[in-house]
């Protein structure tokens, strides 16, 4: 049975994805450092978990973030595992996308990524042991018609994952890049509402599974969390057969009218 | 007697029904030899029910709670199927066809969680025997496990291996706790998805710790009739009666 983190840093962690890693690891004993934007919500996330703290932050704040981990350490102590979860997806043709949506997109995805992940990072690399799970999207390698900036920041992800594992390999810390299809989240909720056919008829799959599967990952030091049915065929067409994927694509859309 | 409808815990206010909103479990089932069950749960006043003449039943569920009222933990349950409070004594044949008919209620032994607050919680609310432990849940994969340590001894280990689908029916049973003289009783209601079961499934390995030793003195590990697991369980506490 893998063990359970002592200390653990939860960005995102007021809803979807970021909430329940939160609650499943202060569920098995871990002293989890709740961290979310939205501080009404992150209260009623930690609210009767006597092992978790929440603590308000915006990750596209660098210094904020860079003070959040000092925080963090010294009241809970070294972080073994991030699990960065923040994300938004604000769903649209890109030709009529504002611009600062585009920058809002970036901001919190890609630049909240790198500010979460840099900031623990030194640290768990002195102590040559930890656990760095950053979430990206399958639309991190599947370029996604009407979600061009979310799949845009998520791309920047993947390959900002997949450097930092390459360049920090045999440190002693692992590296953990979600990919996961559609999920049941409040996130998918509010796509669905702004933009019907952003996602098509597409069901999420349950955030249960895709965190059984980030654990399944970590345990075999694996960097690329491809999970739910199917997700990892969708992933090698896009490798092997881009052609292929497009095609699909133009038909799925098509059908969408 | 009217039933109290909210509680305060750690400063905090507790409205009954208590609700799980989310929970994920598993659970083997063992027959055993009806005696040494009723020699173990005789504190609480309630006979334990034959499913088989001489034949009580044993329960070790484990369970991991994600949003709850009580905050998220885990638990372990050592339960055992009795017969209500006041029924009448019975044959061997009546005794099966109440487990049948699904009159019997669930008698919980052993609770052990991980956190602070649900252990204050069901203590002084249900009267529920929660003490702290180490409890460790793997539910990912086909095989979910648990693993129980208290004051640092192994209790025990339990594997349930997932079976095949099974209509997911929600439910109500009688939870009976026993604590300080007085008998409570539960009504636990719960409405479970993506529920699997099976025919055995299940191991069980058991350490040297006092709880290790009474399911020992129950002939266990031994095979199991029956496990089952449940990817998402919605639950509600209601108050309890004393009795």
């Amino acid at each position: 049975m893998t063990a359970t983190p002592a200390v653990v840093l939860v960005t995102g962690a007021a809803s979807g994805m970021g909430q329940l890693a939160a609650r499943r690891l202060a569920a098995a004993g871990a002293s989890v450092a709740a961290v979310d934007v939205d501080g009404d919500r992150l209260a009623a996330t930690a609210e009767r978990a006597p092992t978790m703290r929440a603590w308000e932050c915006d990750v596209t704040d660098s210094g904020a973030v860079e003070r959040l981990v000092k925080e963090v350490e010294s009241a809970l102590g070294p972080i073994d595992r991030l699990v960065h979860a923040a994300g938004i997806c604000l769903p649209g043709l890109l030709a009529e996308q504002r611009l600062e949506e585009v920058d809002r997109t970036i901001a919190v995805n890609y630049l909240g990524t790198a500010h979460a992940v840099l900031s623990v990072l030194p640290g768990m690399l002195d102590r040559r042991h930890g656990e760095v799970v950053a979430f990206a999207s399958l639309a991190g390698w599947l370029p996604s018609p009407r979600l061009g900036a979310y799949s845009a920041s998520k791309h920047a992800v993947v390959a900002f994952m997949e450097v930092l594992a390459y360049e920090n390999r045999g440190s002693g810390v692992r590296f953990a890049c979600v990919c996961p299809p559609v999920v049941d989240t409040p996130m998918v909720a509010g796509i669905r509402a702004r933009d019907e056919a952003a996602l098509g008829g597409q069901r999420g799959i349950d955030a249960g599974v895709v965190l059984d599967a980030v654990e399944r990952s970590l345990d075999a030091d694996e960097l690329l969390v491809l999970p739910g049915r199917g997700t990892k065929s969708v992933w090698r067409a896009r490798r092997f057969a881009p052609g292929l994927i497009w095609r699909q694509i133009e038909r799925a859309t098509s059908r969408r009218g | 007697m009217s039933r109290r409808s909210r509680y305060t815990i750690q400063g905090q206010e507790i409205t009954i029904p208590v609700e799980v909103r989310d929970a994920s479990a598993a659970m083997a089932s063992f027959l055993v030899p009806a005696p040494a069950a009723q020699d173990l749960i005789g504190y609480s006043g309630l006979d334990v029910a034959e499913p088989l003449p001489g034949r009580a039943v044993c329960s070790l569920a484990f369970m991991r709670y994600l949003d709850s009222d009580l905050g998220p933990y885990h638990e372990l349950a050592v339960a055992f199927l009795v017969r209500h409070r006041g029924m009448e004594p019975a044959s061997a044949v009546t005794k099966s066809a109440e487990i049948a008919r699904g009159f019997i209620g669930a008698f919980i032994h052993q609770l052990p969680v991980n956190q602070e607050f649900t252990l204050e919680a069901g203590r002084g609310i249900w009267g529920f025997p929660k003490f702290l432990a180490d409890i460790d849940i793997d539910l990912a994969g086909p095989v979910a496990r648990s693993e129980l340590r208290h004051d640092g001894e192994h209790v025990l280990s339990l594997s349930v291996r997932r079976g095949v689908t099974m209509p997911a029916r929600g439910s109500s049973v009688d939870a009976y706790s026993h604590a300080d003289g007085v008998l409570r009783r539960t009504a636990w209601s719960m409405q479970p998805t993506g529920v699997r079961g099976r025919p055995a499934g299940a191991e069980l390995t058991l350490g040297d710790h006092p709880i290790a030793k009474e399911l020992r003195g129950l002939g266990l590990p031994r095979r199991a009739i029956f496990t089952s697991t449940m990817d998402h369980v919605r639950m509600q506490f209601q108050a309890p009666d004393e009795l």
